[in-house]
């Protein structure tokens, strides 16, 4: 059974693609297929993190190289809903600094509006 | 609870997260927090992950029910030692280069950022090679410097 679980929906121009489970070196590829796939219906991606349990570096390098093709191409990348305890790795690994974050969907979209 | 234990199994991704719940059991029964947890479960994923896509991939020689890997977890006095051993050829993470992350994340890059988080989130860390056996990796956590 896999350990992660993806899902996406189009709200408004965004897409919203969530997570659930834990992303490692296993599930890595498989998250950077579904980036791809939800860049392919908008240029305007909101990643909801919430139930996101774990992510290794494999899947944080997805992320960094992802959200800089979405950016190289005009568009926006936005990690919504992180747990502390998540949030936590992204502020000592410095992805807090790079990528753009907010603390739910609703927030993101408000963000950007 | 038992001072020692052991898992052994087969060097696949498909095993981490197999990895990842038994340390952090063991760890949750020492008393540490749960930032802590956070922080030893990368740690030790990312070297279970250095054996199986470096250590195992750089040599395509060994049959695969060879290629293992074992996690030994000890109580230590006021923290845990984890002891991950491979099979497989040496891979270079005593003398792998600091990632300086401003540098690196401004660039987009994201390779070396799991050795920076086991050097990052384990107190120690101790890498041994020995030929004919693998690799090594003998990583101490403590509960007193887990409070930042």
């Amino acid at each position: 059974m896999a350990d992660v679980q993806f899902s996406s929906r189009m709200d408004g121009g965004f897409c919203v693609l969530s997570v659930i489970g834990s992303i490692d070196a296993h599930s890595a590829p498989l998250f950077e297929k579904q980036l791809k796939g939800s860049l392919g219906k908008s240029k305007r991606i909101i990643l909801d993190m919430e139930k996101l349990d774990y992510i290794a570096t494999a899947g944080l390098g997805v992320l960094i190289a992802s959200f800089n093709e979405i950016k190289g191409g005009g568009g926006t990348l936005v990690v919504a809903g992180l747990q502390d305890k998540i949030k936590k790795v992204f502020d000592t690994m410095g992805f807090s600094r790079v990528l753009n974050l907010a603390s739910s969907v609703e927030e993101a979209k408000r963000v950007l509006k | 609870m038992k001072k020692k234990v052991v898992l052994k199994l087969q060097g696949k991704t498909q095993n981490l997260d197999k990895i990842r719940s038994f340390v952090q059991e063991y760890a949750r029964e020492i008393g540490f927090d749960e930032r802590a947890l956070s922080e030893i479960e990368m740690a030790v994923d990312e070297a279970a992950t250095n054996s199986i896509k470096y250590s195992y991939r750089m040599d395509p020689d060994i049959p695969e029910e060879l290629r293992f890997l074992e996690i030994e977890l000890k109580q230590i006095r006021r923290g845990i030692e984890i002891i991950i051993k491979d099979n497989g050829k040496f891979f270079n993470l005593r003398n792998y280069p600091d990632v300086k992350l401003e540098n690196h994340l401004s660039q987009f890059k994201s390779h070396g950022l799991g050795i920076f988080a086991i050097r990052r989130f384990m107190d120690e860390v101790r890498h041994q090679y020995r030929k004919g056996s693998g690799n090594i990796i003998t990583m101490r956590k403590f509960i007193s410097k887990t409070k930042r």
